[in-house]
């Protein structure tokens, strides 16, 4: 936090660097607030990294509330222009089986719904449905169920929410906002009932300080009950486990959307290079710090999958993702059912709490809508007449894509490299490209898996707050391949420990932090090939390196 | 029948096995590939006795020292099991029993192009290529040279390659700094440099050092690479250099020959985690071996089998999807753990070709959950990589009540439960002790 001016008093300061906090930040940002966020982990660490990743047209809204349809297709419209080099189109298909209910209606019921959604496809730039007989799917899919009877097409978008999330948080602070990770909010700082700033602990340091705000926005996610609970209002939500299954590359090129045992749906799609099956969904009661998979979510989305895909479990499970849907609290309802709605609490005609407002519920989707909402509100109060242009200007990457083989070919790198980074980066892949001219060593691939060069980890550290390697892997999805961070996690921390001057027992702590937390994903699911990966993985770390025993010591 | 004895799997333990039962009989390897040897560092763990977090790191540990607590604490260790045998000093017989196999062993892995060194005493400190150093009792010769202990204040150079592993100041001064923490050795400097092979002429492909010495088994290459560091050490102030392993493979002892040639033993090869050079010379090494025993070596996957009481025949699938069926009056199991899928978890876990129960610290496991051996920590010993399956003290599988399952099977290597080698740091010796015997045991 060496950034931060204790004597200001800035317009807002928010709580949580997740996509809602980031969000608000560029917004108030860009119309000329001042803002400062803290988050305690790190920026897309909670519920913003465990989502399932889609900027979805919001088809499920369609049989209730048309509206919110017509916005999340607008806004995913709004958002492929912001990130054009973030976005993934996901082609999905809805298979209908021999086992559904009256099948040939069910087929038409689903065309017809899909013929309504399609009145949005536009606004989004996805394709129309289609219709596809057994045999069509079949070719299009050779994996799935011989039960499958037929299909219904459609079309949507996938996203990287670390890096949509960190290009938020850049943004903002190219507009003057001030980001600060690992930096926990454990007070807000209290004048009768106004709350008058926060006082942050430095995660690294334990040193506190203080900071002045105006408003100050809670978007702490899962934990947003307990900040509340701080200035003494209450905001309660109902919070729901969510987790999905990640494998190795393309278990399929589609993505397709099953019904699990209990009719609930789950999707199984492409994203990134990898392919993920989720989610999950039921209510939680543990500790929103340390998350671990069950055997019963595990074989719930196994069971699922096997359903319309029977060779399933053949393919490599890297992980599972765990995270904590933030949903507003209802009662008397079954998780499924509960909306994915927001709600932004004023606590001043709430609870009678000046100068804190909390926003609570949402979805990836519509994050943008959101902070868009949340920034007039806090510009209202601050008497700011300026108007949102979050869905106008292109975030930092976002400005064109550029040339892979071109930047390759200038720079003598490996044009599937460079094209992984420009899909992270866009616009400012040549940027980082530079620093490969500069240092030759940048070049070099640290992670072999995704892959990822030398200098987008240096670009990370410098330039995205990047402090840890798990903060290294959510802005470059380095380790999130086959081996787990077996070859790239000591190599990491060699420059990360170089890149901040960190001595031995600092370098110890960056290895074992890694290590932990890709143990928590692999653990629950260690079978067949990621069970031979780990037998190397440890040999290589614990057998080979020693370190169980050095970093005892 | 086909062979007296059919060993499954050629690591060190398989080898062991069939280069002992080959003495007298007639022998076969069937294997679908190379695995866990291949993979290795090629370093021979006897008792590096420091990984476990109730025995802590006592420096030089002395090896007769750490059998001697194996053999006191650990009953269910293979080790124990063996000496079970012994009626004297149990101790004793079995420490020099275990160094006959390993002076003979290694003497004919020297024959087969691979010299190792080390001593049934002390283990030695070699640093790794990750910048850390590995506790190990024997290992190959380009290695050993750079053992820690002989470099107590001199000047050590790591020298890296461009576009596959540099060594930056960081990583060079965080190996002088834990070996200081335990107050071991202490060095007058590390410093660091970094060689561009590309810019000289030498093609080197990201990451791969195994490709890199391979190219090194030519003579040609091996003298470009070697001119190129003498070029780069020439200005340099060092009493010992450190490159990762890239010593040749298969004629390793000619490209190490030019190495001493040039610089004498002041530049030795980093011990290198998965995948390395050095395992995989090692393994080459292996097969050499086998050539030399006589024993057939044949190249397929174990489908199913035929046994009742005994094992009587295997069913092979080659490569080119050909079958053959296999008899023999003995059979060996050395299939490795998780890495060759020796052990797997489909609906419950199970050792993969004979379908014999496994077990956890002598408790049968069957429930396919992980997380059910496993704890919140990577660090832990992890009971997981302990299954296995139980033998008695002739090596012959067990059941669940002891019983021994076919009449005629042994089984060796990370196969065996009792122990976990990646914590407990004596994989290769129980591989290679547990290998001779199960050969000695079927020879009759």
């Amino acid at each position: 936090m060496s950034g931060t001016n204790g004597n200001k008093q800035y317009d807002v300061a928010i709580i949580g660097g997740g996509i809602n906090g980031t969000g608000i930040a560029r917004d108030c940002a860009m119309r000329g607030l001042t803002v400062a966020l803290f988050e305690k982990n790190d920026l897309a660490s909670g519920a913003t990294g465990a989502c399932t990743g889609m900027i979805h047209g919001g088809a499920r809204y369609l049989l209730n509330d048309i509206n919110t349809t017509r916005l999340s297709s607008l806004d995913s419209g709004y958002i492929q222009k912001i990130a054009p080099h973030l976005l993934f189109r996901i082609p999905f298909v809805t298979p209908v089986l021999k086992q559904d209910p009256v099948p040939k209606i069910y087929i038409e019921l689903l065309e017809t719904f899909f013929e309504a959604y399609d009145k949005f496809a536009p606004l989004k730039n996805s394709k129309p449905h289609t219709r596809l007989t057994r045999e069509e799917l079949k070719a299009l899919e050779p994996g799935i169920t011989d039960d499958a009877m037929g299909a219904i097409s459609f079309d949507e978008y996938g996203i990287d929410t670390f890096r949509l999330c960190a290009e938020n948080a850049l943004s903002a602070a190219e507009y003057g906002a001030e980001i600060h990770n690992h930096a926990e909010v454990v007070q807000l700082l209290m004048a009768d009932k106004e709350v008058k700033g926060v006082r942050v602990k430095d995660a690294f340091t334990g040193e506190t300080k203080d900071v002045h705000a105006k408003l100050v926005m809670n978007a702490a996610g899962p934990w947003l009950s307990g900040m509340a609970g701080l200035a003494g209002a209450r905001v309660q939500i109902r919070p729901g486990k969510g987790i999905h299954l990640i494998l190795d590359r393309r278990a399929s090129n589609i993505g397709i959307v099953i019904k699990a045992i209990d009719g609930r749906q789950v999707f199984m799609m492409p994203h990134d290079n990898t392919f993920i099956i989720g989610t999950t969904d039921d209510d939680y009661y543990g500790s929103l710090d340390n998350l671990w998979a069950t055997r019963d979510e595990i074989e719930y989305l196994l069971q699922a999958a096997e359903h319309y895909f029977p060779r399933i479990r053949e393919y490599r499970i890297m992980r599972v993702m765990i995270g904590i849907r933030p949903t507003l609290y209802a009662w008397g309802k079954n998780e499924d059912a509960l909306y994915r709605e927001h709600r932004i609490f004023d606590h001043e005609t709430e609870d009678g709490i000046k100068g804190f407002l909390t926003i609570a519920g949402g979805k990836l989707a519509s994050y943008r809508l959101m902070s868009e909402e949340t920034a007039d509100l806090l510009c209202k109060k601050l008497n700011c007449n300026n108007t949102c242009k979050t869905h106008t200007e292109p975030l930092p990457g976002g400005h064109f894509i550029p040339d892979v083989y071109e930047l390759a070919g200038r720079y003598k790198l490996d044009p599937y490299a460079v094209s992984r980074m420009a899909y992270r980066h866009g616009s400012k892949t040549e940027e980082i490209l530079k620093l490969t001219v500069e240092e030759p060593s940048n070049s070099n691939l640290v992670c072999e898996c995704e892959p990822v060069m030398e200098a987008e980890i240096r670009y990370a550290i410098r330039n995205e707050w990047a402090r840890t390697i798990p903060d290294i892997r959510r802005r470059t999805r380095l380790g999130t391949g086959s081996c787990q961070g077996r070859r790239c996690t000591v190599r990491a921390a060699y420059i990360l420990g170089e890149e901040l001057g960190l001595g031995s027992a600092g370098i110890k702590k960056l290895i074992q932090g890694f290590m932990k937390e890709r143990w928590k994903g692999k653990a629950p699911i260690l079978t067949d090939k990621q069970l031979a990966e780990e037998e190397l993985n440890l040999a290589t770390h614990i057998l080979s390196d020693n370190l169980n025993v050095i970093i005892e010591t | 029948m086909d062979y007296d004895v059919i060993i499954i799997g050629s690591g060190i333990a398989g080898t062991l096995a069939a280069i002992n039962a080959a003495k007298t009989k007639k022998v076969a390897i069937v294997r679908k590939g190379y695995a866990a040897t291949a993979l290795s560092s090629g370093a021979f763990d006897i008792a590096g006795g420091t990984g476990k977090r109730n025995r802590p790191f006592k420096g030089f540990i002395n090896l007769t020292e750490a059998i001697g607590t194996i053999l006191e604490n650990e009953p269910l260790h293979p080790y124990s099991i063996l000496s079970a045998i012994f009626s004297g000093d149990r101790f004793q017989e079995f420490s020099s029993m275990v160094k006959t196999i390993g002076d003979q062993f290694f003497g004919e892995l020297e024959a087969a192009g691979i010299r190792y060194e080390g001593s049934w005493e002390n283990n030695m400190i070699i640093p790794n290529q990750h910048g850390t150093f590995k506790v190990t009792s024997f290992c190959q010769s380009s290695m050993t040279s750079g053992n820690l202990a002989r470099l107590m204040g001199r000047t050590i150079l790591f020298l890296g390659f461009e576009k596959t592993a540099i060594h930056n100041k960081t990583r060079a001064s965080f190996l002088s700094d834990i070996l200081s923490k335990y107050g071991l050795v202490s060095f007058k400097k590390i410093g660091y440099t970094n060689v561009n092979f590309q810019s000289q002429g030498i093609p080197c492909n990201a990451h791969d050092f195994i490709s890199l010495a391979g190219m090194m088994d030519k003579d040609e290459q091996a003298g470009k690479v070697v001119a190129v560091l003498k070029r780069s050490l020439e200005k340099t102030d060092y009493d010992h250099v450190f490159i990762p392993p890239i010593m040749g493979i298969t004629r390793h002892r000619d490209v190490l020959k030019m190495f001493r040639d040039n610089f004498g033993d002041t530049v030795s090869e980093f011990l290198s985690p998965p995948s390395s050079a050095p395992g995989l010379r090692l393994q080459y090494a292996l097969d050499k071996l086998l050539v030399q025993h006589g024993v057939t070596v044949i190249d397929g996957d174990v489908m199913r089998n035929e046994s009742i009481d005994t094992v009587k025949t295997i069913h092979i699938t080659f490569k080119d999807g050909r079958t053959a069926s296999l008899s023999a009056n003995i059979f060996v199991l050395a299939t490795g753990k998780f890495i060759s899928n020796g052990i797997v978890n489909k609906k419950a876990w199970q050792e993969s070709v004979f379908g014999l129960p496994v077990f956890i610290d002598s408790r049968r496991v069957s429930d396919p959950f992980p997380m059910n051996y496993l704890t919140d920590d990577p660090f832990d010993d992890q009971k997981l990589f302990s299954i296995g399956v139980k033998v008695d003290r002739n090596l012959m599988p067990l059941d669940e009540d002891d019983k021994v399952v076919y009449k005629n099977l042994y089984a060796a290597g990370s196969i065996l439960s009792g122990y976990n080698y990646i914590y407990d740091k004596t994989g290769m010796g129980t591989a290679m002790i547990t290998g001779a015997k199960a050969g000695i045991f079927s020879a009759g």
